[in-house]
């Protein structure tokens, strides 16, 4: 009924194509600005109102990222130590490699860690240096996009800081905050840096 | 086919080669307990991935349907062995897990006893199927079979009254509205949100109809559900029938109508039922287009390519899977027009027959699929498209995490609820969540593809849906410890199916042929299974169509007729 050798052609064809979908996928991914911005690179920073040591820094952004340990590649957390001592921002930053002369942008999406936990918070993303977007965070806050779109790169790098700020008054080793309220955070996620689509700014 | 070959080889001595094996073998054994020790998710991963790596060598060496060529044997087996029989071995060896697991849990309802008497009733609706007496003939089986099922079934829907919970009771709700309110006050609450407008698809060719020919009770559409439920058993009856003979199909029927989830389900305003039920009306559409093309009836062949197009736009309104249908008939149909030669009928040239098969079976029902979409589209009875593609490539960049289960839970906490209807692009966020997994770590797509396959083949395990604010008449409502041994007795049902369906798997690739048409099902199951697996969101009650899909199988495996003797659809 059935002729084995074309139908073994058919079949066999179809089982390549998929295979080689699947390597032009992978290859295209590396040629170019597709894949998402690797987090585990970004470097903490921080200043402001209480300075503590660098290695204090490095520690406590170092352990925000270990949960879940599987997403530490997409999710970038920043959040506010809620005992005395802590930074009054944490902010995280990394260059990229571009090419001069064309546009980028810059996309990331943000969300409270917990609700109620972005209270009187408030975001920045810093370019090159600039401030590029920045939103005070009023409850009740949701997860939203940042777009920032028209990046030049400088040198062939392009520099890029995400910034959580408390816009409300320090804390200090007097008033602590309540234990029962949670540890202001926003995570970070799926980031892109990518050459502008045609039409963008 | 080899006549008189058995259908099941006897048991031999152990060769001594075969006993040379014993020792790597008990090393592995010892590995496998000390690992189901360690950290029995991964344990149940792990093994089910090397029984189906061994299981895999083994049949490619192995004489089986398509047994001329090999290579059409292993790619066959590996779409199907990728999309079934490994989601499926997960499936079983997880529900084996907990189950059992349940039972040494002194504070869990379900008793050894309730197991028991699952699998003695299973077994024996099995036995009698098999050794039903032929003197009595086929027809008595089969009403015996139905009026029974449906007669037990009704008596369920009819005693129980359940709450319709989550989309079940928003549908429903939206039904009644467009029963009351009609199509145009109803459709301003439709705009611009998604889920709203999937539910008006779904009721439309099912719930809406129901509900404005026998009213507002809950008998409107739970009756149906039962018998749309027995139809869908008896298209099971008759597909088996033709490919595996009389015997697998008794066995098929039985297993279909005795499913635990099709008992529970026919008490909700559920779209599963009616979506398994146009699932295989258009696989029998697209069968007999495949049939009276081989029997030279082009012009029929034509009308039935017509009308699996038709079912397909239908089975698109009703579960959103009418472009997966397309795409595995399409891919098979190629493959029979290319491989299709000379057949009874008159006389017609082989190029000929080959552009009337490709017609039949692929042209045609892409047309008629396409027109009666873009009929419902200037209707306004569709998603709008924007609204389409938004919706799905959120869905999409929500569920193809690598790292997440895929489960709905997941989904809801870390799209849903954080944001929302948000503007984000979630068409480039999917592309580069993808592309991402491929340049850094192809191995956790692969991963994923098995840990999510425990969650979708947790079958038996949404009684919620099926039991909420249940109430027995007369006997006071379903909850706590009546719940949970209904959901041990799902969950064991489920266990034997998948450990029933891993087996007919198995033999279905012993076997010295099976005809083309017989592995439809299994090919579109698979590919279904697949992308479910690959990029959406997984919940079990996704599988609905498994309990008569796989029933065929099922029933190839116990049926007592050599599969594939000399029969041909």
């Amino acid at each position: 009924m059935y002729r084995s050798a074309e139908l073994r052609f058919v079949l066999a064809a179809a089982a390549a194509a998929i295979a080689l979908l699947l390597a032009l996928l992978a290859v295209a991914a590396e040629r170019t600005d597709l894949l998402m911005l690797d987090f585990r690179e970004w470097r903490p920073v921080t200043s402001g109102l209480v300075e503590p040591s660098r290695s204090h820094v490095e520690a406590y952004f170092r352990n925000l990222q270990s949960d879940p340990p599987d997403r530490r590649l997409f999710r970038l957390t920043l959040q506010l130590e809620s005992a005395a001592g802590g930074p009054g921002f944490l902010a995280a930053e990394r260059e990229l490699p571009a090419v001069d002369g064309a546009r980028y942008c810059f996309r990331v999406l943000a969300s409270p860690a917990a609700p109620g936990a972005a209270s009187g918070l408030g975001i920045a993303v810093h370019v090159n240096g600039a401030l590029a977007w920045s939103r005070p965070l009023t409850p009740p806050v949701r997860g939203f996009a940042i777009s920032v779109p028209g990046i030049r790169p400088r040198r062939g790098k392009v520099k890029i800081r995400l910034e959580l700020r408390s816009s409300g008054p320090q804390r200090s080793p007097a008033s602590p905050a309540s234990p029962a309220s949670p540890a202001p955070a926003v995570h970070f996620e799926y980031a892109t840096l990518r050459r502008c689509a045609p039409g963008a700014r | 086919m080899r006549a008189g070959s058995p259908v099941t080889p006897g048991l031999r001595r152990l060769s001594a080669g075969r006993r040379r094996v014993w020792a790597p073998a008990a090393v592995l054994g010892v590995l496998a307990v000390a690992l189901v020790a360690a950290a029995p998710s991964s344990a149940v991963r792990v093994a089910a991935f090397l029984v189906a790596a061994g299981y895999a060598a083994r049949v490619l060496r192995r004489q089986g349907p398509l047994a001329a060529d090999r290579t059409a044997r292993a790619v066959l087996f590996l779409v199907t062995g990728v999309g079934v029989f490994l989601p499926a071995l997960i499936g079983f060896f997880n529900l084996m897990g907990h189950t059992l697991a349940r039972l040494t849990d002194p504070a869990a309802p379900a008793s050894r006893g309730d197991l028991l008497a699952t699998t003695l009733v299973a077994a024996g609706l099995v036995l009698a199927a098999r050794h039903w007496p032929a003197r009595l003939g086929e027809p008595a089986f089969v009403a015996l079979a139905l009026v029974s099922a449906t007669a037990l079934k009704l008596a369920y829907v009819l005693l129980v009254r359940v709450e319709p919970v989550s989309d079940f009771a928003d549908m429903w709700a939206l039904t009644s509205s467009l029963a009351e309110r009609g199509l145009d006050a109803t459709r301003g609450s439709l705009v611009f949100l998604f889920h709203r407008w999937s539910y008006f698809e779904r009721v439309l060719p099912y719930l809406l109809p129901l509900r404005l020919a026998f009213g507002p009770r809950p008998e409107s559409y739970s009756v149906a559900n039962v018998v749309v439920g027995s139809l869908a058993s008896l298209l099971v009856y008759r597909m088996t029938r033709s490919w595996f003979g009389a015997g697998a199909a008794r066995v098929a029927l039985v297993v279909s109508l005795a499913a635990v989830e099709t008992v529970l389900a026919a008490g909700i305003p559920t779209h599963d039922v009616p979506g398994a039920f146009y699932t295989l009306i258009a696989l029998v559409l697209f069968l007999a287009a495949w049939r009276l093309h081989s029997r030279g009836r082009e012009r029929a062949a034509l009308l039935a390519g017509a009308g699996f197009g038709l079912a397909v736009a239908v089975l698109d309104l009703q579960r959103t899977t009418g472009s997966v249908m397309l795409l595995t008939v399409t891919l098979l149909g190629l493959a029979m027009a290319a491989v299709e030669r000379g057949a009874a009928g008159p006389p017609a040239g082989e190029r000929h027959r080959r552009l009337l098969a490709a017609l039949a079976l692929v042209f045609i029902p892409w047309m008629v699929f396409g027109t009666a979409d873009r009929v419902l589209r200037a209707a306004e009875l569709r998603v709008p498209p924007a609204l389409r593609e938004r919706a799905g490539w959120r869905g999409l960049a929500a569920a193809t995490d690598s790292w997440g289960d895929g489960s709905y839970a997941y989904c809801y906490e870390n799209y849903t609820a954080p944001y929302g209807v948000s503007k984000a692009d979630w068409r480039s966020l999917a592309l580069a969540k993808l592309a991402t997994d491929l340049h850094h770590h192809p191995g956790a797509r692969v991963t994923s593809y098995l840990r999510k396959s425990e969650a979708l083949f947790d079958l038996g395990s949404q009684t919620y849906f099926y039991l909420h604010g249940a109430e027995l008449r007369g006997f006071g409502p379903v909850y706590r410890e009546r719940e949970e041994r209904i959901l041990a007795v799902s969950r064991w049902f489920s266990a034997l199916f998948l450990g029933a369906l891993v087996v007919a798997f198995c033999r279905l690739w012993t076997l010295p042929e099976v005809p083309l048409p017989g592995l439809l099902p299994l090919l579109y199951l698979a590919v279904f299974t697949a992308i479910l697996l690959f990029l959406a969101e997984v919940q079990p009650r996704y599988l609905y169509p498994i309990w008569y899909l796989g029933a065929i199988y099922i029933g190839a495996l116990f049926g007592p007729g050599c599969p594939g003797s000399s029969r041909s659809s």
